[in-house]
């Protein structure tokens, strides 16, 4: 709660996105316009190699912090250099196109500047954030470390560990472990999903019909009430629909930078939530579908990524085992999966997902999308949107069927699908717009015509 | 190009059926917008100014507000117990003051809450939710506060 911590999370922000931006000079060439998913790259990828430095027990403090985001600085930076990329800098233009745009940055900026300054002094009232996720955070801070003790006797002692290591950063950059300020934090990682989907979009997409998706996602019923959580629910919907968007346009356009950085945002979010891995292959199941006509070239890299993502919780998975932690596997058998729990739960998921209260009308424009962009606009598009949100939906659903003994409510506090489906909701938010745009343009013209 | 030029190209098919579907689109969302919008701006403000009006102690426990009873027990525990000790939370029955979380919960909070300080079942320090002190002998009662919360330490 002071400029202290304020300033310190502020450098931390800095170290993030400084990280970020020199992985993505190294799989591209830098460019202003990608500020936002080089800060979620950064935030993936050091918290990827944060996990990993942990679980083979070196000491998490200021110096690690320090030392890793050098090290991915100076890798970054030589490696894009080596292969020849340069500085992309932003055009200046003018006209119609840019006030729009610039009218929905005003619009979302200003709605982000209310929710900074509730951040600021937010208490840590959501009983998942004090109880679970910050307990562990708290806990890495203060003992350096994955502390076995305090790991065992929180709920849930295998969930994946990036979320309370980037509270412990976070705290080491505040200087004590400011559970108030470091709402902050999960404010800057909703300014930075907003800024990479709106950079991935803006030169393919119009901004008069990128603008009103991106800010109606912010200001969602449900979005509002869980925006600054320090949770990882809204963390792990950033990075997977940041990698659908790099895969939906990599299905078209095939640019191999795409395809490496949704393999960072993806294995970050395996090590978020355990559900990570699910929503992960997922959409790479989605971008099989997108890219079925060129299936030899495309799918042999798809498959390297799913095997990313299967390693990449090794090493936690290690060390909880090293540790007397049992997995944490369903309990559900074959007779439950076939039982009416079964379609109870996907009713509820579909009810969930199409639920005007907590989504507004995305979900419905986005399934309209998906149709008039199977008719008239990016065939490919369609198919990743579409087989990704069924997927998506079917997630969602698939908690209360893998553990039977958990009601078939849309009550929070008794079963998750309603944060599971929000993936759902925030995926339509970003790929609607890239739908709706192929439609506008129409089959066979070029982007940006 | 007049309006009605424009009209007329948008009822076209198909071309002009395609684009009158994006417009719709485009401006379902921009209707949900309209309604959102201002309601989101005036929570997340009214959220900032009550956040702001919280005192210091409140905000702190936040969530913990509905389930520790008198913030003073963890209070106390805190600036008494040393961040390299232990403690243990003994919770007996019910008492007024108490919450429906209050005797379930209250370890999960103080485990959260006294971090770097550690549970251990046999710690010098025992966080006493009405609990009965004669189950712990050569113990002393460093503090005791509302809500039948009082702190205990093993005698030297």
């Amino acid at each position: 709660m002071t400029v202290r911590a304020l300033a310190g999370l502020a450098a931390l922000q800095g170290v993030y996105l400084a990280a970020g931006a020199s992985v993505l000079f190294a799989l591209r060439g830098w460019s202003t316009r990608l500020l936002g998913l080089a800060y979620l790259l950064g935030v993936a990828a050091l918290g990827v190699l944060w996990t990993v430095l942990l679980a083979a027990g070196v000491p998490f403090g200021g110096a690690t912090i320090t030392l890793s985001a050098v090290l991915a600085v100076a890798g970054g930076v030589t490696t894009g250099l080596r292969r020849g990329f340069g500085v992309e800098l932003p055009r200046p233009s003018v006209g119609r196109a840019v006030l729009v745009a610039a009218a929905g940055v005003a619009l979302v900026g200003i709605y982000l500047e209310a929710l900074f300054r509730s951040a600021r002094l937010f208490g840590l009232f959501s009983f998942d954030g004090w109880a679970f996720w910050v307990a562990r955070g708290k806990a890495i801070y203060f003992f350096h470390g994955f502390d076995e003790q305090v790991f065992s006797a929180v709920p849930h002692p295998s969930y994946p560990p990036l979320v309370p290591i980037l509270d412990a950063a976070a705290f080491h950059a505040m200087g004590g472990a400011d559970v108030v300020t470091l709402h902050v934090q999960y404010w800057a990682f909703a300014v930075a999903f907003v800024a990479a989907a709106a950079g991935l979009l803006a030169g393919r997409v119009p901004a008069w019909v990128l603008w009103p998706s991106l800010a109606l996602a912010l200001v969602l019923p449900r979005m509002r009430s869980s925006v600054l959580a320090p949770q990882g629910d809204l963390l792990l919907d950033y990075l997977v629909v940041g990698a659908a968007t790099l895969l939906a346009l990599w299905a078209v356009d095939r640019q191999a930078w795409r395809l490496h950085g949704a393999a960072i945002l993806l294995c970050g979010a395996v090590l978020v939530k355990r559900e990570g891995l699910v929503l992960g292959l997922c959409v790479l199941v989605a971008a099989l579908a997108a890219t079925l006509p060129q299936r030899r070239a495309a799918w042999p890299r798809l498959a390297v990524v799913a095997v990313a993502l299967v390693v990449v919780g090794l090493p936690w998975s290690l060390w909880y085992r090293a540790h007397g932690i049992d997995g944490e596997l369903g309990t559900g058998g074959v007779r439950d999966v076939l039982s009416g729990h079964t379609a109870d739960s996907l009713r509820l998921a579909l009810d969930v997902v199409s639920d005007t209260g907590l989504w507004s009308v995305v979900p419905t424009v986005g399934l309209a999308a998906v149709l008039l962009a199977a008719v008239w606009g990016s065939r490919a598009h369609a198919a990743f949107t579409g087989v990704l949100v069924v997927l998506l939906t079917l997630a969602g659903a698939s908690t209360s069927v893998i553990f039977p003994e958990i009601a078939v409510t849309s009550d929070e506090a008794v079963n998750p699908i309603v944060r599971l489906t929000a993936a759902t909701a925030i995926a339509f938010s970003c790929l609607t717009p890239l739908l709706l745009a192929g439609v506008w343009r129409g089959r066979g013209a070029k982007e940006g015509s | 190009m007049t309006p009605g030029d424009v009209l007329r190209g948008l009822t076209e098919w198909p071309d002009g059926i395609r684009r009158l579907s994006v417009l719709a689109c485009v401006g379902v969302l921009l209707g949900a917008l309209v309604v959102l919008y201002p309601a989101a701006l005036r929570e997340a403000d009214a959220e900032a100014d009550k956040n702001a009006a919280l005192s210091y102690a409140d905000r702190e426990f936040a969530g913990g507000n509905s389930v520790v009873a008198d913030q003073g027990g963890l209070y106390q525990a805190r600036g008494r117990i040393p961040p390299d000790g232990t403690f243990t939370v003994a919770v007996g029955e019910p008492v007024d003051g108490w919450t429906d979380l209050t005797a379930p919960y209250t370890p999960w909070f103080a485990r959260y809450f006294l971090l770097p300080r550690r549970e251990d079942t046999g710690a010098p320090w025992v966080l006493c939710y009405a609990c009965d002190p004669a189950a712990y002998p050569g113990f002393e009662t460093v503090w005791s506060g509302d809500d039948g919360i009082s702190l205990l330490r093993r005698g030297a």
